[in-house]
């Protein structure tokens, strides 16, 4: 069904553009904002604004962050001599919910993918080898528990070995072919804890 | 496992039906074309969620009908009871249910209810191309090892990666030997698992072949199976190497042709009488002995390692055996286990009862109808 005003088409065909939602929950969502106030209405369209200019990827780990670099780039509580390498932001903050890493992270975004065309030079590769250095003793590699992040583990591995570090693959404790994201904090805990070296 | 009870609505030529059914031999009558591969395709299709004729859901759902239900009551070996119901509407997915709990993917059905399936299409085990061949071994396997079905899906997963940089590279893209080499070292792990596990499920099995065959083929005469690999099997210790020097040799070839060349999914499984390749010098009457005893070990395979009596499925499947072939496979019919068979012919009940040990419930198809016979 189309509607009369143009507006509210456009509002519609927008919002339906988004991750899981349809036509019907972008009607829905529509009609809601009509009977919302125009305050609040105008809130949430700044909200939405300045997450596109606020918002940047941290030019050390590529974390999202508003200062760069992140907060957790310029903790001086951090453990700088551990790096957790994850394929999403969402995953860095899944561990970070467990509270129980104190290391920086280094987000790929991404993993490996050929079918995809996601190759090597796609991801933050480069940028992570320029970051390990003398004062890195361990490198965890925490990207997710299924075929792809398998392989892309197996690379990363393949590169950091000769530069005489540990590197680390976190436990299969999480379900396989799972997300890191999804995985609750218990089994990610376990799972950081239970690292091997490979 | 004993399935007491079926009910199919829209399914195939089926509108709507019900029947209760024999914990032994169940044999159903019928002219062709009146749904006795139907009714057998909707008992396979419950146990392991797929159909044996390969066919996709929407060309089970019947014509002009939305959507199709079948629903099975089960006893298993130990008395527990599993009412199996899946589901399809047009359009959708089919849903698959156990004691009215979803199942989140239709592999868990894998290896809960046991089944061997003995039919014309299937034809394809023994005379087939190599793919027919490794997707007989594949849904065996899978019922009997969790552990195999995920790394048959993982081995799947990034043999498409792999194939993919293949081709990019065969079309010219330059690609670093270490942007494929991770996807390499995950086929040969994943691979490697799976070749073990073939092999070891090959060497119980040509036992249970030989066996079944002696008692059935004139005397004398020798059936075996083996795996033609393209990768030498030694022992489980020496796979991974093994995989690993056969890729390195074709690393040249599989960049011109741009495709994995190497691993279980060039598999073939070989079988032969005294000798001599089947697929090349068999007899039809060989081919239909072959396949039952390869049916007959399944079964026993399948009985032992899960420790339940799959059900067994036999469509019309004694036409073209000699007098004494044909008797061999009554008496060779598990004793212990329900048995569903189809024949066209309407000698088959009084066939079965002069033959078989069994005391035979008949049924007979027609118009859509599946109905008891009375005796
Ligand atoms: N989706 C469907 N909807 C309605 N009818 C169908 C559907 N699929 C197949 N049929 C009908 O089912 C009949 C075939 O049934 P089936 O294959 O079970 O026969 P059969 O009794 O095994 O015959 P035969 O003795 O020749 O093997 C055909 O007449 C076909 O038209
Ligand atoms: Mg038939
Ligand atoms: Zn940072």
């Amino acid at each position: 069904m189309q509607y009369a005003s143009v507006s509210m088409e456009k509002a519609i065909s927008e919002l339906s553009r988004l991750p899981g939602i349809g036509r019907k929950s972008a009607q829905r969502l529509v009609f809601h904002l009509l009977k919302t106030s125009k305050p609040e209405v105008q809130s949430l369209a700044e909200a939405l604004i300045a997450i596109k200019e606020k918002i940047r990827s941290c030019s050390v780990c590529f974390n999202i962050t508003e200062a760069d670099p992140c907060p957790i780039c310029k903790s001086e509580k951090r453990d700088r001599s551990i790096v957790c390498v994850v394929e999403e932001a969402n995953d860095l903050l899944a561990i970070e919910k467990t509270g129980e890493y104190r290391g920086l992270y280094h987000v790929l975004g991404g993993a490996l993918s050929p079918l995809e065309g996601i190759g090597p030079d796609d991801l933050h590769i480069r940028e992570l080898l320029t970051r390990l250095n003398g004062s890195t003793d361990e490198v965890i590699l925490a990207t997710n528990p299924n075929t792809e992040g398998e392989a892309t583990a197996l690379y990363l591995e393949r590169l950091i070995k000769p530069l005489a570090m540990r590197v680390t693959r976190i436990a299969r404790g999480l379900p396989v072919g799972s997300d890191l994201e999804y995985a609750d904090a218990m089994t990610l805990t376990r799972a950081l804890e239970g690292r091997v070296t490979i | 496992m004993v399935l007491r009870k079926l009910a199919l609505s829209n399914f195939r030529n089926y509108s709507q039906v019900e029947t209760e059914l024999s914990d032994s031999l169940n044999v159903i009558y019928g002219l062709n074309a009146q749904g006795k591969t139907n009714f057998l395709e909707a008992i396979y299709l419950l146990c392991l969620g797929r159909s044996f004729r390969l066919a996709r859901s929407q060309e089970m759902l019947q014509y002009e009908a939305q959507s199709f239900l079948v629903n099975g009551a089960f006893v298993q070996n130990n008395e527990l009871e599993k009412e199996v119901t899946l589901s399809y509407k047009q359009g959708g997915k089919k849903e698959i249910s156990i004691n009215r709990k979803r199942l989140a993917s239709h592999s868990r059905l894998f290896g809960q209810l046991p089944v061997v399936i003995m039919a014309p299409d299937e034809f394809r085990i023994t005379a087939g191309a190599p793919a027919e061949r490794r997707r007989f071994l594949d849904i065996l396997l899978s019922q009997v090892s969790l552990s195999y079905l995920t790394d048959l899906q993982e081995y799947n997963r990034v043999l498409k990666h792999r194939n993919k940089i293949l081709q990019n590279i065969r079309h010219g893209t330059n690609v670093p030997d270490a942007a494929i080499q991770p996807w390499t070292e995950s086929l040969i792990k994943a691979g490697s698992q799976i070749i073990a596990r073939r092999d070891r499920f090959i060497a119980e099995f040509r036992h249970k072949l030989d066996r079944t065959y002696r008692s059935f083929a004139p005397a004398g005469a020798i059936l075996d199976v083996l795996i033609d690999s393209t990768v030498p099997y030694i022992n489980e210790g020496t796979v991974s190497d093994a995989y690993t020097t056969r890729l390195n040799e074709m690393h040249e070839k599989e960049r011109i042709l741009g495709m994995t060349l190497v691993g279980p999914h060039r598999d073939d499984l070989v079988f032969t009488i005294d000798g001599a390749d089947l697929r090349k010098f068999g007899s039809r009457g060989e081919h239909k002995s072959v396949l039952f005893c390869v049916k007959m070990a399944e079964f026993t395979y399948l009985k032992e390692k899960r420790q339940e009596t799959p059900i067994m499925l036999l469509d019309d499947c004694y036409s073209e055996l000699d007098n004494q072939r044909e008797r061999s496979i009554f008496d060779s019919l598990p004793e212990t286990s329900q048995i569903f068979m189809t024949s066209p012919r309407e000698t088959i009940l009084a066939d079965s009862n002069r033959i078989s040990e069994k005391t035979a419930s008949g049924f007979i198809v027609g118009d859509g109808k599946i109905e008891r016979i009375q005796n």
